[in-house]
């Protein structure tokens, strides 16, 4: 991976981390040290390798999984502030990524009864349910809103 | 819930790591394997 992507992504996730949302390119360009288009053209190919994805046509992040840059029905609380989650599945993982306390919420796409699951350092204590997977592994991203 | 949340914590420890590389179509079995997602559905290739 060229060493500006490697850095870009990185940075993207660690924004994510720390504030629960995704940078500017302009905040990019600057902690990474190279001109605002560059960056652009570095966003375009971690999305060609699947490292995150961006919004068609404006190509601002969109989600750097497990994260969404934009508020979805799946939230984690932790660190004091919101995550959002693309789908049940990252729901269930950013606590892990974060490694703390957190509580993950989110409603049954069956019957829309509120849910909340419960962790401690990253750990799943408490919470029941079912998740479903509509697309197998290998179509992940020929869809990734969808999937 | 807890087999997607154990897939979850495999599938993304790596996210945070500078050294971070997209997975591999093997790198992807074994994990799915390690959770116990077994079934055709869960193929990656």
């Amino acid at each position: 991976m060229d060493p500006h992507d490697s850095s870009v992504r990185l940075f993207v996730y660690e924004s994510f981390r720390d504030t629960g949302r995704a940078p500017e390119v302009q905040s990019i360009a600057g902690h990474v040290g190279i001109e605002a288009g560059e960056v652009t053209r570095s966003l375009e190919r971690l999305q060609a390798s699947r490292a995150l994805a961006l919004t068609p046509v404006t190509m601002n992040i969109w989600m750097a999984h497990p994260f969404s840059a934009v508020p979805t029905p799946h939230r984690v609380e932790a660190r004091g502030r919101i995550y959002w989650a693309n789908c049940a599945w990252d729901a269930l993982a950013i606590p892990s990524l974060l490694g703390g306390d957190a509580t993950s919420r989110g409603r049954c796409g069956d019957c829309g009864e509120p849910l909340s699951f419960e962790f401690r350092a990253g750990e799943l204590v408490s919470g029941e349910g079912l998740v479903h997977f509509v697309v197998p592994p290998r179509r992940f991203w020929e869809n990734v809103a969808y999937t | 819930v807890e087999t997607t949340a154990e897939l979850g914590r495999l599938w993304y420890a790596d996210r945070l790591r500078p050294d971070w590389q997209p997975k591999t179509a093997d790198a992807m079995e074994r994990i799915l394997r390690q959770v116990g997602l077994t079934d055709p559905f869960w193929s990656v290739r």
